[in-house]
């Protein structure tokens, strides 16, 4: 406890730390929010500066602008369908059907408090325990445990977005076959690319999601507009009541768990937290086949998890020097910036400047919630611009946001296409959430898989050696027989009629 | 039976989507030295899934008697909600030249943008296409593309350096002179 208390008197007793803490909330935000400009953009441009700064300031800078960020990606998910970043993909699911049936102020409140919440638990848990936990999550989460997860989850997502079963599950392939295109894991064997060099690299993520959701919207409301059927979404600012964030409770506990422990580990964190935990809510709930259709349980499962992820983060880096993700990357160079090494060490030889690191996380996550609270208010205006002005700046936006990735007019051109054929698949009741679940969560599964299958010396009984992988395979086999067996009952109930 | 063959369509096209990819995977089938399943598996178990789901579909539409009310009605979606998508289902084969224009513009945006760069190409594509989207009036047009141009230019060129297409040929370095000049 006096260690949290003096990491926070060394951020709020210096008029350049609250300074620096503002900065980073609100740089966060904005960053995080708009296609294009990323966290990792603002990481990088603010690198050379952080140099300037005492490494207490700097440390706390990067801590702020990682939880803000993750956060700030949310709202522009939930109001215009455009994820600031790949962690944010599953808050669109359902928050922008929520704001298109009026509710985006409860959307957008789901949000920034489950988000706050999500984040002071996980930064809670990070000041407990972080040596302990990180050796835990290191010794216990292999490759096979990882797939095994990732199976676990990829089994319910069939149901998410469509109400036919067999139309998810082939969106859902569908995703992962496009998560193949490019090199293999192990090999690097080209696979779909036709000899072109684009391909090979694979198809990215950035381009596949902006595509799937901004552009295929503009098209789907470009096409009411000149049907003349348009009809602009309701501004709603009222914000969700108690009862209803209590009904959330377990979600938000489930979700924090899970968020936490997909952040510890290192290269998936808070894509694979927020993915996994969007499809456990659809696992657990009482009524399934309202996610995709503006569930708030969704939103909530979402933004706890991704930003649960965040302290989580910081405990292999930490505690091992092991990277979540770029950003804790970044971080790695922030602490040799200022001349100190980062592992098992930096708990005894910098102890004051990781307590700082804590303290920020902790206080940027509860700060959210204030700052989220006023913005919300504000933000949810943006839905009065009429549709045909917004529609160009969604698109040129997406543009933008696509090509800074990796200065490809390719990318473009694959945003495009993705947004074309996302118009059709919804249009003919195909999920575009498990296409995109299928290609993220593929990707990482098919790396994991040709690891895992390596360690089992290629064995499939091998995979069952742990009470994690066995209990997440045996749940994930369950779940498919489970979701054959209602749609046959459905289909039986059908043709009696 | 028209309802059943435009139902059954779909999914056959997913069985030739699915041997079509298998036939591609054969080119590279065999292990790896350091994986004895090789390339091919995972897209393999990934397409074989694709056919075997599409192979239920189909036994599925002949099984169900009720295919086309099982698509069309939603419980789930509200009122308003609903009648936007019976709705959309009714224009989704009434394509108009507006519509065609709504599509293709954004395509024709690209292919500009890589032929004569981004700075030259955005703000044409801007006032055109919120004209296609049915603004009317000039100044708004005016404004708002003007607006957002310079907040363009601004947040990620001056600010951030932020690359953007420059176009091929002599565009490109006019483009650069552009970029020049607003950093």
């Amino acid at each position: 406890m006096n260690d949290f208390f003096t990491g926070t008197t060394l951020l709020f007793t210096d008029p350049i730390g609250i300074a620096v803490f503002i900065g980073g909330l609100v740089g966060g935000l904005v960053f995080g929010a708009i296609p294009g400009l990323s966290l990792l953009t603002l990481a990088a441009v603010l690198l050379p500066f952080s140099a300037w700064l005492s490494p207490e300031h700097a440390i706390m800078l990067y801590g702020v602008i990682y939880v803000s960020g993750v956060y700030g990606g949310a709202i522009t998910a939930i109001l215009f369908n455009i994820p600031g970043s790949v962690e944010n993909a599953p808050t669109a699911f359902d928050g922008y059907p929520m704001t298109r049936n009026g509710q985006a102020g409860k959307a957008i409140g789901f949000a920034v408090t489950c988000s706050a919440i999500g984040g002071t638990i996980s930064a809670i848990l990070m000041m407990m325990a972080t040596a302990p936990i990180a050796n835990f999550a290191i010794s216990t989460f292999g490759p096979i445990e990882v797939f095994s997860v990732i199976f676990f989850g990829l089994t319910v997502v069939a149901g998410v977005g469509t109400g036919s079963l067999s139309k998810g599950w082939l969106s859902l392939l569908f995703g992962l076959f496009l998560g193949t295109i490019g090199q293999d894991p192990v090999g690097a064997t080209p696979r779909f690319t036709f000899g072109t060099l684009y391909l090979s690299g694979g198809i990215g993520f950035v381009p596949l999601i902006l595509g799937f959701f901004a552009v295929a919207e503009v098209f789907i409301q470009g096409q009411r507009v000149a049907s003349g059927t348009h009809s602009s979404s309701k501004v709603s600012v009222a914000y969700p009541s108690f009862l209803e964030f209590w009904g959330m409770k377990l979600a938000v506990v489930r979700s924090a768990i899970i968020g936490w422990f997909c952040g510890l580990l290192p290269g998936v964190g808070a894509t694979l937290a927020a993915f996994i935990s969007y499809n456990e809510a659809v696992r657990w709930s009482k009524n399934p086949e309202r996610f995709g259709k503006g569930e708030p349980e969704g939103v909530v499962a979402a933004e706890t998890a991704n930003n649960a992820a965040t302290g989580a983060a910081m405990i292999p880096l930490l505690a091992l020097g092991l990277p979540g993700g770029a950003l804790t990357a970044i971080m790695i160079g922030v602490f040799n910036m200022h001349d100190m090494e980062i592992g098992p060490l930096i708990m005894i030889e910098a102890r004051d400047l990781v307590w700082v690191l804590f303290a920020s996380i902790f206080w940027a996550s509860l700060a959210i919630l204030f700052l989220g609270v006023i913005e919300a208010k504000g933000i949810v205006h943006l839905l009065r611009i009429p549709f045909p002005i917004l529609a160009p700046c969604i698109l040129i936006f997406a543009t933008i946001g696509t090509y800074a990735l990796r200065a490809s007019i390719v990318d473009i051109y694959v945003m495009f296409g993705a947004g074309v054929l996302g118009f059709f698949m919804r249009k003919t009741n195909y999920s575009i959430p498990a296409v995109v679940m299928g290609v993220i969560l593929g990707q990482i599964g098919e790396n994991v898989f040709s690891q895992a299958m390596v360690m089992v010396d290629y064995s499939v009984i091998g995979l069952f050696d742990t009470w994690v992988s066995s209990s997440c395979l045996v749940g994930g086999v369950l779940t498919i027989v489970y979701l054959l067996y209602r749609q046959a009952i459905i289909l039986v109930a059908q043709r009696g009629k | 039976m028209a309802n059943n063959f435009k139902a059954v369509l779909a999914p056959v096209l997913w069985v030739v989507f699915g041997i079509v990819g298998l036939l591609i995977t054969l080119d590279y089938m065999g292990p790896l030295p350091t994986f004895e399943l090789g390339a091919a598996f995972w897209p393999q178990v990934i397409l074989v899934g694709i056919i075997l789901v599409s192979f239920i579909q189909i036994l599925s539409i002949f099984f169900s008697r009720s295919t086309t009310n099982q698509i069309t009605s939603d419980p789930l979606l509200n009122g308003e909600a609903q009648s936007l998508k019976e709705a959309d289902e009714a224009v989704f084969l009434n394509v108009n030249v507006r519509t065609l224009a709504i599509f293709l513009l954004p395509l024709v945006y690209v292919y500009g943008m890589h032929q004569f760069g981004f700075f030259l190409v955005t703000p044409v594509f801007l006032p055109l296409y919120m004209y296609v989207m049915g603004v009317r009036e000039v100044k708004k047009i005016f404004f708002v593309s003007l607006g957002f141009y310079g907040m363009i230019i601004f947040l990620f060129v001056h600010l951030v350096f932020t690359p953007l297409p420059q176009g091929a040929g002599a565009f490109h370095s006019l483009n650069g002179q552009f970029l020049s000049f607003f950093q």
